[in-house]
């Protein structure tokens, strides 16, 4: 019976994240019948998408037992850069120059973390530091909205598939699509997994561990400046802190859809489940009209509680710090 | 065979000779890496009065005593959390807050309260009591320290806007510019009160068993665990007494501002570690201490101080306190020794 009781407990884990969105749904439902109408539909889709580009590349660095916390200022600078980039020409090359951004920031952090062997949450608060600062230089602190003439160039981001799905959940959902690819069919995904459940076990099989958490940081790096991007095309200006609070909200995610912080236990999909539960409690807040303070006090509980959740209690020898 | 285990150019070394000898070494090597921070703060002490305009001057010195008043109360908090290896990333969000709450119990524009000395005393403990939890949280839920206190100071902080509902409310109590305004010998009150701050923390690392524990965890905590000491509640402790003194830093702050709203703790955090870090603690735990957090206080506010004697951009401010903090830790990280960094 106990292996009955354990298989019974593993699925009880990644169901968990499915049942909390049917009760978050269920709950704002009822509070508010126009939460689950045509129109609000659309409209958690299209907050989702952004999110779903950051928490889904940064399952990788969690799965790895690492954390980034530059995401959000990524964001912000990628949000500025585009925005002013469309304001000026607005070619679809920006989507290739941004990725090469995020690749750079990513690399940035991969490599201060396994060269100079600074913990990643130094590490990536620091970069967060630079490239906030960045933001702020080239936006001169000042949020600048894209002119209207250049509004027909980003246009076809409000296409929406049935008037249900908007273009950009679309595209936010082929590169979870491309993630899961890597994650389940290529060498780097096993890697990852192997080096976040094990790392000295993996070396000694040979797993390049260097190059293996330089990708997982470069696809977090990429995922948060695509993100920029469709801020920068959402919100149709540049704003230099969009991203402050994304850090947390990109955390939360990924948490709350079943990867654990030490490593080694999640995947992409789940991180899927994890940003729609976020998403919809952010929406159902706001339809119901909760202050915008109680937001931030809600999304830190949310992480904390997330966690605790997700801990491994077994291990009690092994020290946390 | 006696000496099979001694190393060929070393000698005829016995096993015994042979480790004092690295103990030695090791005790040589350590005392060097201690005077990196004094010779750092000297060479820039004197680089700043040769180069930077308005440096060396009695206005200046003040002004750096006055600078240093908020991050020397951190640091004296945030070292023991350091020690143990942990780290606290709430300090901003809990010193916004305590700046928020106590200017709405003192005498104030906003509302009725007029709780005086009684209201900051409130506000200290409250302060304490989110460190507390925090600390709580970490050891007996086991989430990683920069983790919960991350979560924590995100909703602390919106816990402080919300208390003020956006509208910062202006101090009306008599005690708050007296404070800010006294002096003696040019010298503000404030920054007495934090070197005495400072000072408490210097006696409890000196003379307390619970320093000696917090030493002891950030070593070898399995050790420590096993000797019978009850580690749980001196890494409560080490977060409580972290958030008291954050907490005092946001009255500090509110004092000097005569108004309490969460940004007063921006950008408090950086500066903090940044110190700690130059001044030679080690994230990993083990090293650092109350003199050390000073000398990394007061190279950090005199890189402050000349960046803004140069009228650099406050932008560039906070990424140079990145740069320089990754810099600090790549060179203190001891290579090789601990394998596995996340």
């Amino acid at each position: 019976m106990p292996a009955l009781a354990r298989v019974f407990r593993d699925h009880l884990s990644s169901l968990m994240p499915l049942l909390c969105l049917a009760l978050v749904l269920g709950v704002f439902t009822s509070m508010n019948a126009n939460f689950l109408g045509v129109y609000n539909i659309t409209s958690i889709l299209t907050d989702t998408a952004p999110l779903l580009l950051v928490a889904g590349s940064l399952t990788f660095v969690l799965l790895l037992g690492c954390i980034d916390l530059s995401t959000g200022s990524i964001i912000s600078c990628s949000c500025v850069i585009a925005g002013l980039y469309i304001s000026e020409t607005g070619s679809p090359v920006m989507l290739v120059l941004m990725a090469l951004m995020g690749v750079l920031a990513g690399l940035l952090n991969g490599l201060v973390y396994t060269l100079l062997r600074v913990p990643t949450f130094v590490a990536t608060l620091c970069t967060s530091a630079v490239w906030q600062c960045a933001a702020l230089l080239i936006s001169d602190g000042k949020p600048k909205g894209i002119p209207i003439k250049q509004w027909s160039v980003i246009n076809w981001s409000k296409f929406t598939l049935f008037d249900l799905f908007p273009i950009t959940f679309l595209v936010a959902l082929g590169f979870l699509a491309i993630l899961f690819f890597i994650q389940n069919r290529t060498r780097v995904g096993k890697s990852i997994y192997a080096v976040g459940a094990n790392e000295k076990a993996s070396r000694m099989m040979g797993v390049a561990t260097t190059w293996t958490k330089l990708a997982a940081f470069t696809l977090a790096g990429v995922g948060s400046a695509l993100a920029g991007v469709f801020y920068a095309i959402k919100l149709r200006s540049s704003l230099p802190q969009v991203g402050t609070p994304l850090t947390l909200m990109a955390i939360a995610a990924v948490v709350l859809g079943g990867t654990t912080l030490t490593g080694g236990i999640g995947g992409v999909l789940r991180t899927l489940v994890g940003v729609l539960l976020v998403i919809a409690i952010q929406n159902g807040l706001n339809l119901v009209g909760v202050d915008a303070f109680w937001q931030q006090i809600c999304f830190g509980t949310l992480v904390i509680v997330a966690i605790i959740l997700n801990a491994d209690k077994s291990g009690r020898d092994i020290i946390i710090k | 065979m006696a000496n099979s285990a001694s190393l060929p150019g070393r000698g005829d070394l016995t096993i015994a000779e042979e480790f004092a000898q690295k103990i030695a070494d090791e005790r040589r090597h350590n005392q060097l890496m201690q005077m990196v921070p004094g010779i750092i703060l000297a060479s820039f002490a004197v680089l700043a009065s040769l180069f930077v305009g308005g440096f060396f001057t009695v206005t200046n010195a003040i002004n750096i005593l006055n600078q240093i008043s908020i991050p020397l109360i951190l640091a004296t908090g945030i070292t023991n959390v350091i020690i143990i290896g942990g780290i606290d990333l709430s300090i901003e969000g809990v010193m916004g807050f305590c700046a928020s709450i106590v200017t709405l119990l003192v005498l104030n524009k906003k509302n009725s309260m007029d709780l005086g000395v009684l209201g900051m005393a409130l506000t200290v403990a409250a302060g304490t009591f989110i460190g507390f939890v925090t600390g709580v949280l970490h050891v007996k839920m086991r989430i990683p320290s920069f983790m919960v206190s991350f979560g924590m100071g995100s909703v602390i902080t919106g816990f402080g806007i919300m208390s003020y509902g956006g509208k910062p409310a202006t101090v009306e109590y008599a005690l708050f510019p007296a404070i800010s305004q006294g002096s003696i010998l040019g010298i503000p009150y404030l920054s007495f009160m934090a070197l005495g701050i400072f000072l408490v923390g210097c006696f409890i690392q000196k003379y307390t068993a619970f320093a000696r524990a917090i030493y002891a965890i950030g070593d070898n905590e399995g050790v420590l665990r096993s000797t019978g000491v009850n580690v749980d509640w001196v890494k409560i402790k080490a977060f409580a007494w972290c958030a008291c003194c954050a907490s005092l830093a946001g009255l500090f702050g509110a004092i000097r501002l005569n108004r309490g709203e969460v940004i007063i703790g921006q950008g408090n955090l950086f500066t903090t570690i940044t110190a700690l870090v130059v001044g030679g603690a080690s994230l990993a735990g083990g090293k650092g201490g109350m003199l050390e957090s000073l000398v990394g206080v007061v190279i950090v506010v005199i890189i402050q101080n000349c960046m803004i004697l140069l009228g650099i951009n406050p932008y560039i401010q906070e990424a140079v306190k990145g740069v320089i903090i990754i810099l600090a830790v790549a060179l203190s990280v001891t290579r090789g020794k601990k394998d596995f960094v996340k």
